[in-house]
C-alpha cells in the first residue's frame, strides 16, 4: 500500500506509525523516526515536519495501524514496509535474479533493471520492526545477488527480531559454496526456512525452465550443504507446461538425492510477467497441472513428507487431496469466477491469481455437495 | 452442520466434549436442536456451540481448517522430542513403604549407577532433539548416589550446547545435608518428595527399614531446604489405611503451606500389587476418598486458603485453556519413549519410569535399549517404542474413542500389561480407567456449579 503525501520536502525517510505518547518517546530516544496522524495530514517527528495526504489516499491512512513501518520516498510516496496488523511481512532484498525462469510472475525488465537494496539499507528499515512480528517472508529476486550483506541483515534479525518465523525465498544457488553455508550457519535467526524451487529432474530439464545454464548444478550442491548443516528446507515445484510430464521424476530425485527434506509444495502459475509473455510454451489448466502432480505426492507423502498445494482452486483437485490444499494467494490478489458463487466450498478455497482468472476461470465449476 | 462430539449423561443435563478438548453442558432439548440440525446460529446456544466448536455453519472443508490450530494447541506436547529424562542412579532405598511400586520385596536392591554408565545415558539425553530438557534423578532413594547426581549435573552443564535443563530430584529427604542443599541451591534443582498425609498415615505407610516412621524426619528436612529458600514440592499416595482420612492428610499440607497436594492413587506395580489384599481398594472407594480431598479442599479455597490438587490442575489446564501440560500420564499417545526416558543403573533404558519398575519384577517388555549400544535415534525407532505409543492412542482404542473423557485422559500400557497382560487396554472400566473417570466427573460437576468454577480458574 503506498500513500502520496503533497508538497513532500524530498527527505528518504522510514518511519514507524504511532498513537501514543510512550511509544513516541521510545522511538525517538532510539533516535527514530515517528509519524502521527491528524486527520488528513501527518506529522513527522524529530524533524517536525507535517504534510497533507493525497484525497485519493484518506481511506487509505484509516487502513493503517499502531507499529506500521513506511518507508517514504523522496517524492512523498509512502509505502507501508511493514503492516502491524498482517500475519506476514515481507523483506524484499532486491529484484534482481540470477535466473531467468520461463514462467516467472515478474518481467524480465525489473529484474535486470532495478536497484537493490543495502544491507545498512534493509537494516535501517528492519529495525522498526516490532521484536514480535509473526512471520516474514525474505525475499527477491534473488536475495543473495546482494551477496555477503546478506548474512549482516541475518545476523541483525538473529540479534534484534529471533522470535520470528521466516521463509527465506532463495534459488539455492549460493549455497553451492560452502562459504556461503557455513556463513548462513552462523548468522541464521533460530526459525527459519528455505523455500528453494527445483524445477526439473536433471540438467537439462531444469536449466531449460531457469533459462541459466549450470543452475540446477548449483541448486542441488547447495540443498546438500543446507542438508548437512540441518537447515530447514521446503522445495517448491511449480507446475507448467515445460515439467508436467515429469513432476514424478522431480519427486523421486527429492526422496532419493535429498534426504532430509521435511517438506515440498507444489505451486500452480501465476501467469503475470515472464509466465504472461511466454503464456503458449507454459499454460497448462489447473485441473491437467494437478494430475500431473498426482503420483509425485504419493511419492512424497509415502516417503514422510509433508506436501503442500499452493494455488490451485479445489475444484481442480481431487476430493480426497483438499486437505493438502492451502489458501495461499495473498487477500489482494484473489479471484474467484462467477460460477464460485454457487460453489459449497468456496470458503475453503484460495481461488485464483488475479493475473490468471481469465485464464482459469473456464475451466472452474461449482462444487455442488459438501461431504 | 454439526462436529463430532462424544457426549455422557450428567444429572437432568448432558456434558458434551470434543476433540478439541472443548466441553459444553446442554438441555435434553438443546442436544436434540444440535442433532437434528435446527440450532438457531443468533440464540445464546448456538453463539455458544459454533464458539466451542460443536456446531459451524460454512463448509466442513473451511470449518476442519479453521480448527487445525486448536488442534495442534490441543496435541502441542507431540511437537517437541523426548523431554523428560529419568535417571535411576540406584535401585537402593533406605525406607521399605509398603506399597513400593519398584520393589516386590523378595530381593535386597543393590544396584549403584557408575559414572561411565551416568555419561552414556547423558550424551543420549543431549541428543534429543527437544529445546527444554527435564532431568529427574530417581531412585531407589538418589541421594544414596549424590556423587553422581552431581556428576550428570556438572557433566551435563558442561556439554548441553544451547539446550536448556532443568534438574528434579525425587527423594526422600531423609539423607539430606549441608553439602547436597548447597549443590541443590547452586545448579537451581527442584526437589519433589513424598508425604503420605498425617504423621499416623505417613508412618503407616512410609518407613524406615527398621519398621520405624518417617514422618519427622522428612518434616524436619522439609523446613530445613525452605529455610534455605528452596521450594519443595510433594505428592501423596493412597493406600487403604489412608482412605479414612482426607480431612487430615489435607490438613497437613495446608499447615505447611504446599502450593499442591496430589492425591494419588497406587499404581498396580510392585509391592503394591504383591500386597493389593492388605492396601489396596476398589476404584470407589479411592474416588469417594478423592472427593472427600476435594471438596474440602475448595472449602479451604472458599475460606482463603491457596491449595490446589494436583490431578485437578492438569486436567483443568486442558479443559478450561485448551492448552495441556506435558504430563505424561494424562496425554494421547501417552509420554512413553516419545516423551520420557528411563536410564536404569545398569545402563538398560525403558520407555518410563513404570517401564523399568516393570523391568524389576522381571519383565522388561518396555525396554528400548542400552546406554552402550544404542543412539536416541534407535530407541525411537525400535518396535517397544512403537507399540507403546500405538497402544496408548486413545483416538484408536474402541473402548476410549467414544468416551467423553478422551481428551483429557491416557492410558498406560505398563499398567495394561502387568494386570492384563496386554498392552492394548482389554477390560473396559478397567482399575485406572474408573478412577479417571471418577476424577473427571468430581471435575465436572465442580466446574457445573459457578462459585467452585471461580477457584478451579485459579488452579491453572
Amino acid at each position: 500500500m503506498i500513500i502520496k503525501f503533497k508538497n513532500y520536502d524530498g527527505i528518504y525517510r522510514v518511519a514507524v506509525l504511532s498513537c501514543s505518547e510512550a511509544v513516541t518517546k521510545r522511538f525517538l530516544n532510539n533516535n527514530m523516526n515517528v509519524m502521527h496522524i491528524k486527520e488528513r495530514s501527518v506529522i513527522i517527528y524529530p524533524d517536525n515536519v507535517s504534510f497533507d495526504v493525497e484525497e485519493r489516499d484518506i481511506d487509505r491512512l484509516k487502513k493503517t495501524s499502531e507499529f506500521d513501518v513506511f518507508e517514504i520516498y523522496c517524492n512523498g510516496a509512502a509505502y507501508q514496509y511493514y503492516n502491524n496488523s498482517s500475519l506476514d511481512n515481507t523483506i524484499l532484498v532486491t529484484n534482481r535474479c540470477n535466473s531467468n525462469c520461463i514462467m516467472c510472475p515478474t518481467p524480465e525488465i525489473i529484474r535486470k533493471t532495478q536497484q537493490q537494496y543495502s544491507a545498512e539499507q534493509l537494516i535501517n528499515i528492519v529495525k522498526y520492526f516490532p521484536s514480535d512480528a509473526c512471520h516474514i517472508t525474505i525475499t527477491g529476486g534473488e536475495p543473495f545477488l546482494v551477496k555477503k550483506d546478506m548474512f549482516r541483515l541475518l545476523s541483525f534479525l538473529k540479534s534484534h527480531l529471533n522470535n520470528t518465523d521466516y521463509l527465506l525465498l532463495t534459488n539455492g544457488r549460493a549455497f553451492c559454496s560452502k562459504e556461503y553455508t557455513d556463513l548462513f550457519a552462523i548468522s541464521k535467526p533460530s526459525r527459519i526456512k528455505l523455500g528453494i524451487p527445483i524445477h526439473g529432474y536433471n540438467e537439462q530439464t531444469h536449466d531449460h525452465i531457469t533459462q541459466a545454464k549450470g543452475s540446477f548444478v548449483q541448486t542441488i550442491a547447495g540443498l546438500k550443504n543446507l542438508i548437512h548443516i540441518n537447515a530447514v528446507i521446503e522445495i517448491r515445484i511449480v507446475v507448467s507446461k515445460l515439467n508436467h510430464s515429469f513432476i514424478d521424476k522431480i519427486a523421486e530425485l527429492i526422496v532419493n538425492e535429498l534426504k532430509g527434506i521435511s517438506c515440498v509444495k507444489i505451486m500452480a502459475m501465476e501467469m503475470t510477467g515472464n509466465a504472461a509473455k511466454n503464456r503458449d510454451l507454459v499454460w497448462i489448466d489447473y485441473p491437467d497441472a494437478f494430475s500431473a502432480c498426482k503420483e509425485a505426492i504419493e511419492i512424497l507423502v509415502s516417503n514422510g513428507i509433508d506436501v503442500g498445494l499452493y494455488n490451485f482452486p479445489l475444484c481442480s483437485v481431487d476430493r480426497r487431496f483438499w486437505d493438502i490444499c492451502e489458501k495461499s494467494i495473498s487477500e489482494h490478489k484473489i479471484r474467484y469466477a462467477p460460477q464460485c458463487s454457487e460453489c459449497k466450498v468456496k470458503d475453503a478455497c484460495g481461488g485464483v491469481f488475479s493475473g490468471t482468472i481469465r485464464l482459469a476461470k473456464e475451466k472452474m465449476k461449482p462444487i455442488g455437495d459438501t461431504l | 452442520m454439526i462436529n463430532y462430539f462424544n457426549f455422557k449423561r450428567f444429572g437432568d443435563d448432558y456434558l458434551l466434549t470434543n476433540d478439541l478438548g472443548r466441553y459444553m453442558f446442554v438441555s435434553a432439548s438443546e442436544l436434540k436442536a444440535l442433532l437434528k440440525g435446527t440450532v438457531d446460529p443468533d440464540s445464546d446456544f448456538g453463539k455458544k456451540a459454533i464458539e466451542e466448536m460443536f456446531w459451524y455453519q460454512g463448509s466442513s472443508q473451511a470449518f476442519s481448517e479453521y480448527t487445525i490450530p486448536y488442534m495442534r494447541e490441543s496435541k502441542n506436547y507431540l511437537f517437541s522430542a523426548t523431554s523428560l529424562h529419568i535417571f535411576v542412579v540406584t535401585n537402593k532405598c533406605n525406607m521399605k513403604c509398603v506399597y513400593c511400586q519398584a520393589q516386590n520385596g523378595k530381593t535386597i536392591p543393590n544396584g549403584i549407577m557408575t559414572r561411565e554408565t551416568a555419561q552414556k545415558a547423558v550424551d543420549i539425553a543431549l541428543s534429543s532433539p527437544a529445546d527444554y530438557l527435564s532431568f529427574e534423578f530417581q531412585g531407589g532413594e538418589p541421594l544414596l548416589n549424590f556423587d553422581v547426581i552431581r556428576f550428570i549435573v556438572e557433566y551435563s552443564e558442561k556439554h548441553k550446547g544451547n539446550k536448556h535443563i532443568q534438574y528434579n530430584i525425587v527423594s526422600n529427604l531423609t539423607l539430606i545435608n549441608d553439602e547436597i542443599i548447597k549443590f541443590i541451591k547452586e545448579n537451581n534443582i527442584g526437589i519433589s518428595t513424598s508425604l503420605d498425609g498425617s504423621e499416623g498415615v505417613h508412618n503407616h505407610n512410609r518407613r524406615y527399614r527398621n519398621q520405624q516412621g518417617t514422618y519427622s524426619d522428612v518434616i524436619k528436612s522439609i523446613m530445613k531446604v525452605r529455610e534455605h529458600g528452596i521450594c519443595v514440592g510433594a505428592i501423596q499416595t493412597t493406600t487403604r489405611h489412608s482412605l479414612a482420612y482426607a480431612k487430615e492428610i489435607i490438613d497437613t499440607y495446608n499447615d505447611l503451606k504446599m502450593e499442591s497436594v496430589f492425591i494419588r492413587p497406587l499404581t498396580p506395580l510392585g509391592c503394591a500389587n504383591k500386597d493389593w489384599k492388605e492396601i489396596g481398594y476398589i476404584p470407589e472407594e479411592f474416588i469417594a476418598f478423592y472427593k472427600k480431598c476435594f471438596e474440602y479442599i475448595i472449602e479451604l479455597n472458599k475460606q482463603g486458603h491457596s491449595l490446589k490438587e494436583g490431578h485437578a490442575s492438569i486436567l483443568l489446564q486442558k479443559i478450561l485453556s485448551g492448552s495441556p501440560v506435558n504430563y505424561m500420564e494424562l496425554r494421547s499417545p501417552c509420554g512413553a519413549g516419545i516423551g520420557q526416558i528411563a536410564y536404569y543403573y545398569d545402563g538398560n533404558i525403558y520407555t518410563c519410569d513404570e517401564g523399568r519398575m516393570l523391568a524389576e519384577m522381571g519383565d522388561d517388555s518396555f525396554k528400548l535399549g542400552n546406554v552402550f549400544e544404542n543412539t536416541y535415534d534407535d530407541l525411537m525407532n525400535c518396535d517397544n517404542c512403537k507399540a507403546a505409543c500405538m497402544a496408548s492412542t486413545l483416538e484408536s482404542l474402541p473402548q476410549c474413542s467414544d468416551c467423553v473423557y478422551s481428551p483429557y485422559c491416557g492410558t498406560c500400557p505398563v499398567v495394561n500389561l502387568a494386570l492384563q497382560k496386554n498392552i492394548f487396554m482389554k477390560e473396559p472400566n478397567s482399575y485406572r480407567c474408573r478412577i479417571y473417570q471418577g476424577i473427571l466427573d468430581i471435575i465436572f460437576s465442580a466446574l457445573k456449579k459457578p462459585e467452585d468454577k471461580e477457584i478451579l480458574l485459579k488452579w491453572i
